[in-house]
């Protein structure tokens, strides 16, 4: 335990990403997201990597997009305000699939809501905020070590499907401040955005059913196009039915086809747990908390299914941990992936701690419910 | 082949634009402009908003993108600061730069980053079928000011002086030889550039104001012209609704990404790539 | 129905004394013209006219009707919205 350091998440995510390679930050700032503005204004020039503060949340999301398509690993960060702001041009790394990291440190919502206490209520919104249907891929951690490595995760998906990909915080995770050991090099991959030896042709979105595009970006010796409305195999407008349904298709095969790939979890105590929460973030870490509690008085035997990989959603690897056993939703809102497990978990028992008043939902609270569940 | 040939996507064509439409002619001023600068089509990247001039950028054989509505600027903040030596080049309407984009217009203005921002001003939202817009003439007829516009409108120019903005200009598309001139010296500016041109929009604002034709559009934008050479002499009343054409700015001031380079980085201990 | 508002542009007509001294081309891409009359209206010696047609999408396009007294201004190529005219293409290596 030789290089231990104090971080907050915010601080890992900041690490996370300089390990990742990112090389260009824009933002704006925001409670609780400020301090991974603050670190990259730190950390990147010193990379020969650029930080910029853009006027606001879209002008930030906006100017990453140019960054990546100029051929950067770019990250942006906020929380639920700024995440709002964003939709729309999240829709066009989306449609045009630019990779991009955009974080959203989540607080009590809605609105201005509670700007300092941590929440997970924008889940649904990380899946829906653009409109139209899209592929999203969004990523939670709970613990130190694995905001770090979360954070590189999220560039290498980014990079590999050429998708934003969205790293969900909530605030308590941000701020919380632990020891942790940061692993080293070798203890993790990183994967670079891969282009084409030689483009025959500039149909730089023609690709297999399924697969992510292989094309340049900008200033290749390629004159393309990236386009905001739908577009054809070219990257030019089109309004073709047929070309639109496989434009449609393909951006959302390409992230249904690699579910195994993309989705992330852990297990903890499932094997011979006779209920088992469903927690995710700040509510994973309390929930295992309780769960360590009973086990050591002798109480119930609960376990923890704990999704990093918030969508796509984990339905096999949630039934497959979960088998016929009964289930306790505990999330810092007031029902939104609970209805997920419900509508995948069709025949087990599910129950729901479900919370969002700016404090945390306790482990005592925790084993309360589930002393209510087992003497009902 | 022409000059100005290499920079067309002729894959695309025809241009989309109404018979008669200004765009046409700002996009062959521009393409001109290149031909006589001899930039490298794969050294641009042509950025446009959303509207009928958002339409351009499919149009250029460069590296291009079509961007959301008020926001070009800032995704080509991000393609300048991660390619400092390319050109880019912005295309914006009235609506896009000015109205929804206006938040970003004044903070590249302020920034002084290296962008090229060509402001095509139709007085209109021409590609929504005809709404009023922050340039639309006082009095003018439009499908949300059935009763004639009441509202001020921005000068272009003074808001982008104001902000910061090193070269500004205004011209018309009656004037294509000093379009392009002024379109080539804020290219050849080192700094934001701000190029407002005023063009003509007969089928959304000339139909509904007695302007229905290219021609006649065009001669009521010319009748309203004035050079600033004459200008300069004349009284705030007598050039209301007048487009004075010329160059207003042309000044230095260091640019975003240099201060950025010797500063930041420098201080940070970031060796320069 | 008469959508455009110069078919042909008989001030410059009158205005020219003689054909112009040097010979000039222009060529008109039928393809990209949309009949918008604009290049008639610029020409200071009246070369071209506006004449119907099936091919154009509004039914109209431009057609030069006296070369021989094109000064070769390009002031219609400047103007044209459309890419549509160009002005001694030959001599400026020819177009697509």
């Amino acid at each position: 335990m030789n290089n231990v350091k104090i971080r907050s998440g915010n601080e890992l995510v900041v690490e996370g990403a300089i390990a990742a390679g990112c090389n260009f930050f824009a933002g704006y700032p925001i409670t609780p997201s400020s301090e991974i503005a603050e670190g990259m204004s730190r950390e990147l020039p010193k990379v020969h990597g650029i930080f910029i503060q853009m006027e606001d949340e879209l002008a930030s999301i906006g100017a990453v997009i140019g960054a990546s398509l100029g051929g950067k690993k770019v990250m942006t960060a906020t929380s639920g305000p700024g995440f709002s702001l964003k939709q729309e041009n999240l829709g066009v790394a989306l449609i045009a699939e630019v990779p991009l990291v955009i974080v959203n440190v989540m607080r009590g919502g809605p609105s201005t809501g509670l700007p300092t206490r941590g929440a997970q209520g924008d889940v649904m919104q990380a899946r829906w905020g653009t409109h139209g249907d899209h592929p999203v891929i969004a990523l939670a951690p709970a613990f130190p070590k694995e905001v770090f490595l979360t954070t590189i995760d999220a560039f290498n998906l980014a990079e590999k499907f050429m998708t934003p990909v969205i790293l969900l915080l909530d605030e308590l995770v941000g701020h919380s401040h632990e020891p942790v050991e940061l692993p080293g090099p070798d203890e993790y991959e990183i994967v670079n955005r891969k282009y084409p030896e030689k483009l025959e042709t500039l149909e730089i979105y023609k690709r297999e059913m399924g697969k992510p595009p292989l094309r340049p970006d900008f200033f290749m010796g390629y004159p393309i196009h990236i386009e905001s409305l739908e577009h054809n195999d070219y990257g030019y407008p089109t309004t073709n039915p047929e070309i639109v349904e496989v434009q449609q298709r393909r951006r959302l095969e390409k992230i249904e086809r690699h579910k195994d790939e993309i989705i992330r979890y852990k297990t903890h105590y499932t094997d011979d747990a006779e209920l088992v929460i469903f927690a995710f973030g700040s509510m994973a870490r309390s929930a295992l908390e309780a769960i360590e509690t009973l086990r050591k008085e002798g109480g119930p035997k609960i376990g923890l299914f704990q999704p990093i990989t918030i969508w796509p959603f984990p339905e096999e690897q949630l039934k497959k941990a979960v088998g016929e056993k009964d289930v306790l939703v505990v999330e810092l809102n007031w029902g939104q992936l609970v209805y997920e497990v419900e509508r995948v978990l069709k025949t087990n028992k599910i129950h729901s701690l479900l919370k969002m008043t700016g404090m945390p939902i306790r482990p005592d609270e925790i084993i309360e419910k589930i002393k209510e569940i087992k003497n009902a | 082949m022409l000059d100005y040939e290499k920079y067309l996507r002729y894959r695309t064509f025809p241009v989309p634009w109404c018979p008669g439409c200004g765009i046409g002619t700002i996009f062959k001023a521009v393409v001109t402009a290149f031909a006589k600068l001899e930039w490298d089509p794969n050294d641009i990247a042509v950025v446009s908003g959303i509207g009928c001039s958002g339409r351009l950028s499919t149009y250029f054989n460069t590296n291009t993108l079509h961007t959301t509505h008020g926001r070009a600027l800032t995704f080509a903040t991000g393609i300048k600061l991660s390619n400092p030596d390319k050109h880019v080049v912005v295309f914006s309407g009235d609506g896009d730069a000015l109205a929804i984009g206006g938040n970003h217009f004044i903070h590249a203005c302020r920034r002084n980053l290296n962008i090229k921002l060509i402001v095509i001003n139709n007085n209109i939202y021409g590609m929504t079928g005809g709404q009023v817009s922050p340039t639309t003439p006082t009095g003018f007829v439009t499908t949300t000011t059935p009763y004639g516009n009441t509202e001020p409108h921005f000068d272009t120019v003074e808001l982008a002086k104001a902000a910061g903005a090193t070269y500004v200009a205004r011209e018309t598309v009656n004037r294509p030889r000093q379009m392009l001139k002024v379109i080539e010296k804020s290219f050849k500016h080192s700094g934001f550039s701000v190029v407002e041109i005023v063009s003509n929009c007969h089928i959304n604002l000339g139909r509904r104001n007695k302007l229905k034709h290219p021609l006649p559009m065009l001669k009521w934008i010319d009748e309203n012209t004035i050079p600033l050479s004459k200008a300069k002499d004349m009284s705030e009343e007598e050039l209301k609704f007048k487009y004075v054409v010329g160059e207003f700015v042309h000044r230095h001031r260091p640019d975003y990404l240099s201060l950025y380079e010797d500063l930041v980085v420098k201080k940070a201990g970031g060796d320069k790539k | 129905m008469d959508i455009i508002e110069q078919r042909t542009n008989e001030e410059a007509r009158k205005r020219r004394k003689k054909p112009a001294p040097r010979p000039h081309s222009v060529l008109i891409k039928e393809q990209y013209c949309k009949g918008c009359s604009i290049c008639v209206n610029v020409c200071p010696t009246g070369v071209l006219v506006i004449e119907e047609t099936s091919k154009s999408v509004f039914g109209l396009i431009a057609k030069v009707e006296e070369p021989d007294y094109c000064i070769g201004c390009m002031l219609c190529e400047l103007h044209c919205p459309d890419f549509a005219i160009i002005v001694d293409p030959e001599k400026r290596g020819g177009t697509e």
